[in-house]
């Protein structure tokens, strides 16, 4: 049995400077306490988007069981996307494997729920008349997307791609979310064209942004070794 | 087995490294030098069941110091320190692995790199003493590598011999060494 290796020189200098080059640091907030902040932009964001005037038939849709259903999942889903992003960004809480799975079974469950339990070919083909909806997806989780992507950047986030995904995925669910409770058409084409396509567009944008933004917390330039 | 009245339990040592980090996050110096004293020696005996043939503990503890130096404000005092320590680890480790991979596995400095130290001619003379000068601002253990492959010529097995280290370890300090030369003799990276 040999007897432990001591430290080296190597390593004394690096703790050396490592000490030398401290600086009081801002402990970065919980992940509870920024998904508070994120819910309360969110909410800001569904008060203005509302404001602009929700869907004539709301209250009527509201009492459609399926609908509260598809609703109540992309929020849940939105949320639980955000905390995970957050959580994803401090060392030790990132979301396991488990937790990744399931939300991503949930996101393929409300997706596949939506095409099974809306009407298809009603309204025909919708390729011009819905870009306006992808427009308006893509403003309301646009704060929401941004905000996310700053504060998980600001943390360390052990898997960068991951991390990405997540931050994508929790504003463009919610953004989904309220783009149903604004817009009047529930034609299958049309919500899988221009409501989910720009989720799941912005969720591959997310991992790449999330491999390069996420990553740059490794690569703060340290002391000399 | 150690007697458990003067040697602190895992959970205390935890708490005292928490307490220590919390410290350091207000910009304790004293409280971060011990943490880090702690930490170096406690990083290695964790390291040392997870190197692989080839990589360096002394260059994967430092690594793993480094990630935490530079993930440090993202640690809540509130929680226990291990998890988050042990993230970090995992991840310097996975990624020093990933930059080896992509390192070339060829020597930097070529065959012909260092001959000029042993030749010592008059053309010579100066590059000689500023690599001379350079070999001494090197870790030993680089330098010895360094020295014993280029300067007293001897093959990387008689070498890794001589210093009772694997071939493999040899070549990855050897090849940081070249890496540093090249660095302090003004040819970059």
């Amino acid at each position: 049995m040999t007897a432990p290796r001591h430290p080296t020189d190597a390593a004394e200098t690096l703790r050396a400077r490592l000490v030398r080059d401290l600086r009081p640091a801002r402990p970065y907030w919980t992940p509870r306490t920024r998904l508070l902040v994120w819910l309360a932009i969110q909410a800001v964001v569904l008060l203005g988007a509302m404001t602009k005037g929700p869907r004539a038939d709301l209250a009527a849709q509201m009492r459609q069981w399926p609908f509260v259903l598809e609703v109540a999942g992309l929020v849940g889903l939105g949320v639980a996307g955000a905390l995970l992003a957050l959580r994803s960004a401090v060392p030790g809480r990132q979301p396991d494997r488990s937790a990744i799975v399931t939300l991503v079974a949930g996101a393929v469950g409300a997706f596949v729920l939506g095409l099974v339990v809306l009407p298809w070919g009603t309204v025909g083909w919708p390729l011009l008349s819905g870009s306006n909806c992808a427009r308006r997806t893509l403003m309301i989780a646009a704060v929401p997307w941004i905000t996310l992507v700053v504060a998980v950047a600001r943390g360390a986030a052990i898997d960068p791609v991951v991390a990405g995904v997540l931050s994508g995925l929790g504003p463009m669910a919610t953004a989904a979310a309220i783009m149903r409770l604004m817009c009047p058409v529930d034609e299958g084409l049309h919500v899988l064209l221009w409501h989910d396509a720009p989720v799941v567009l912005v969720v591959m944008l997310s991992l790449a942004v999330g491999a390069v933004v996420h990553t740059r917390w490794a690569r703060r330039p340290a002391p000399d070794r | 087995m150690t007697s458990e009245h003067d040697t602190p339990t895992r959970s205390d040592a935890g708490d005292q490294r928490a307490r220590w980090m919390a410290l350091a996050q207000q910009g304790d110096q004293a409280a971060y030098a011990q943490l880090l004293e702690d930490l170096d020696r406690y990083v290695r005996r964790v390291l040392r069941g997870q190197m692989r043939p080839g990589e360096d503990l002394d260059d994967a503890s430092q690594e793993v110091l480094l990630t935490m130096h530079r993930a440090m404000r993202t640690y809540d005092a509130s929680r226990p320190f291990e998890p988050w320590f042990h993230a970090l680890v995992r991840h310097a480790l996975a990624s020093m692995r990933r930059r080896r991979r992509r390192e070339p596995a060829t020597d930097p400095m070529g065959d012909e790199g260092l001959a000029v130290v042993g030749s010592r001619d008059s053309g010579t003379a100066d590059i000689a003493r500023a690599v001379d000068a350079a070999l001494e601002r090197l870790p030993p253990a680089q330098r010895d590598a360094v020295r014993l492959l280029k300067l007293d010529g001897l093959s990387v097995d008689e070498a890794a011999e001589r210093i009772g280290i694997s071939p493999g370890n040899l070549r990855v300090r050897a090849h940081r060494g070249y890496q540093a030369l090249r660095r302090l003799l003004g040819f970059g990276e």
